[in-house]
């Protein structure tokens, strides 16, 4: 395929593409690999920014993962006393990029409106540390989190497993390896904008090209930073890229959501219907004219609120809230 | 992808961020959106409540971006209001930040296009808008030249004042949102006689070809200054070009830079500038300024090295041109 057998992508969201001019003033649509390095050094907000103003605790364990010492950073309401939602939060940064606090504003929010404790994990990001180390590391954070449930604060039947972007990516193989593997059982997976398919050659992942966030050239330099020689080949896991899995029955609940103007809308959206194909349960929301991580990056626009709640609303109707 | 770097979120309470606001509101008044985006933009900007109350609509919106029923008063907060009636505040407790005022300023103007464009009585767009839009379609701009009475043989120019006048249009007129802030264009006749205390002049040309003359004259009027209020894109050739470059896409070593740096130190460099590049000499100069030969020749010295070339040679004089009117065109804003 190339681009000009397509359409251009549908049109940003007015608010968001206002949005968007001044975004990209800081986040270029293209990262390439010379990028990887300099980018890493750039500030980004501290944990006294991320806490303020939220009645929310944190603390941090580590414990023995599989390439070494796995820190964690658990985050829960000063007033948390009944066991009951765990999240464990596998964060964003298309696997080379972030740290255990990109995208957890979501994650506090659920904090705050649920009293879930979230278990936010420190994996090892590509290229250093190729796959399976990330996903790996994420499953390792989600069996420890199981087995230390109760002292944890979490009601173990309430176990969601949730991330954005890469982290959607590990959120859906993490659960795909507990499927597998008989680990611990999750309640939920919330998969936001997920990075799913190594392939890169889905119809919008040529529509968008040298704009937005995250475009096509971007998911090349993350995937080949995961995947090396191996990316597009038969020797790829569906735990790196859960969409290659064919059968995806017997999964817990899923959430999808994805906006209209991505990369990941097309290979997001196909997921959802292999998990219907499979007989599975899962809520798809795609939204008109967002770009990729437009709610974390506009988060006052209408349709960064909008997504949002309808997160929220399938947490609480999910897990009986 | 969920850096945090590139994160849009209220701006710096102690620095201006002037360009920024007008980019914002200007993409939301390009895109159309409605007067909650609107408002919800001067919120998010401001990092604190806002709100509008008008014959039309009122609405207020919390400083989590959301539609809030709790109803402001007006009266008790910075405010600014709407040429169509209403007024747009913003409910900042303590202290203005820097960037209040051009945040109201913008929400304001924008609030009142939009209000102008979807009221009863303007229904339809403005035709003189679609006319000079380049973006539009041939034929919805014959159709515009239409209904405007236009004769398709006959030779028009756009004159360009700054939206803020109080003349008269003697033609069909549009207040059109531009780079260089809100400008009323008005329609008249090549033949026609100009009476204005500050325009730009399109060059004459018919109906289908006035989106050029559109462009011309706000390139002309972008150039105007206090010593030449009334310029001619007849009389501009191929300094309208310059309009066409982009001030961030230009080399970091350009004479923009270091123009910009001296303007800064000292802003009222600017009439002896201004003369220095339109004097034939030196001597010239000191003339036109009332200053003594000796004085002129120093700070001419003093200022080639701080820009970088020699404003006493010819090379000089047009390099210090150019980046003059590339900083005028840069710096030129209207309300």
């Amino acid at each position: 395929m190339s681009a000009s057998e397509f359409h251009p992508a549908p049109p940003f969201d007015v608010e968001l593409a206002a949005a968007l001019a001044i975004i990209n003033e800081q986040e270029p649509s293209t990262i390439t690999p010379d990028m990887i390095q300099p980018r890493r050094a750039a500030p980004t907000l501290s944990l006294e920014e991320i806490l303020a103003g939220r009645k929310i605790t944190h603390r941090e364990e580590t414990f023995a993962g599989p390439g070494g010492n796995l820190l964690v950073s658990l985050f829960q309401r000063n007033d948390h006393s009944v066991a009951g939602v765990g999240v464990v939060h596998t964060h964003g940064g298309g696997m080379i990029f972030g740290d255990r606090f990109s995208g957890i504003e979501t994650m506090l929010d659920w904090v705050e409106e649920l009293d879930a404790v979230v278990v936010s994990v420190e994996y090892r990001l590509a290229p250093e540390h190729p796959d399976p180390a990330p996903v790996d590391d994420c499953y390792a954070a989600l069996v420890w989190t199981a087995e230390n449930a109760a002292r944890l604060g979490i009601d173990a039947k309430k176990l969601v497993i949730a991330g954005g972007s890469a982290g959607g990516g590990l959120a859906a193989g993490t659960a795909l390896l507990a499927r597998d593997r008989q680990g611990p059982p999750l309640a939920a997976q919330m998969l936001i904008y997920p990075m799913l398919d190594d392939r890169n050659d889905t119809v919008s992942s040529y529509q968008i090209d040298g704009k937005g966030i995250w475009d096509r050239g971007s998911n090349d330099t993350g995937w080949d930073a995961l995947l090396g020689d191996r990316r597009k080949t038969d020797d790829v896991s569906i735990y790196a890229a859960p969409s290659r899995a064919t059968d995806l029955s017997n999964l817990p609940p899923a959430f999808i959501d994805v906006g209209t103007a991505e990369v990941f809308r097309d290979e997001d959206v196909a997921y959802a219907s292999t998990i219907w194909a499979s007989g599975g349960d899962c809520e798809l929301h795609v939204w008109p004219g967002g770009f990729h991580a437009y709610d974390v990056l506009a988060p006052f626009a209408a349709l960064s609120v909008a997504t949002q709640d309808a997160r929220l609303s399938w947490l609480r109707r999910t897990l009986g809230l | 992808m969920q850096e945090l770097a590139g994160r849009l979120k209220a701006l710096d309470p102690e620095a201006s961020e002037t360009l920024r606001v007008i980019s914002y509101f200007d993409a939301l008044s390009a895109g159309h959106a409605n007067a909650e985006v609107l408002v919800r933009g001067a919120s998010m900007l401001a990092g604190c409540s806002a709100g509008v109350a008008s014959p039309s609509l009122s609405l207020r919106v919390d400083e989590r971006g959301r539609r809030s029923a709790d109803p402001g008063s007006p009266a008790s907060w910075p405010a600014r209001s709407l040429t169509g009636g209403g007024t747009v505040w913003l409910e900042r407790d303590g202290g203005a930040h820097a960037n209040d005022d051009m945040i109201l300023e913008r929400v304001a103007l924008a609030l009142s296009i939009l209000f102008e464009r979807t009221g009863p009585a303007e229904a339809l767009r403005n035709p003189v808008e679609t006319l000079l839009d380049p973006t539009e379609t041939v034929e919805h701009r014959q159709a515009a030249a239409h209904s405007l009475h236009l004769v398709s043989t006959t030779r028009y120019r756009v004159i360009t004042q700054p939206a803020s006048t109080t003349t008269a249009a003697a033609g069909p007129a549009a207040v059109m949102t531009t780079v260089a802030g809100a400008v009323r264009a008005e329609i008249v006749l090549s033949t026609d006689a100009v009476a204005a205390e500050r325009a730009g002049i399109g060059i004459a040309a018919s109906p289908a070809d006035l989106v050029r003359s559109w462009l011309s004259a706000l390139t002309a009027l972008r150039l105007t200054s206090d010593h030449e209020p009334v310029l001619y894109g007849d009389d501009l050739g191929s300094l309208l070009l310059l309009a066409e470059i982009s001030p961030a896409g230009a080399p970091e070593n350009c004479d923009l830079q270091s123009l910009g740096v001296v303007i800064r130190e000292t802003p009222r460099i600017l009439p002896m500038l201004d003369t220095l590049a339109a004097s034939e000499s030196l001597r010239a100069a000191a003339a036109t300024l009332g200053f003594h030969h000796s004085t002129v020749q120093s700070r001419a010295e003093e200022l080639s090295a701080k820009l970088g070339f020699d404003v006493r040679t010819s090379r000089g004089r047009t390099r210090l041109s150019v980046a003059l009117a590339l900083h005028q065109l840069e710096t030129t804003h209207f309300d």
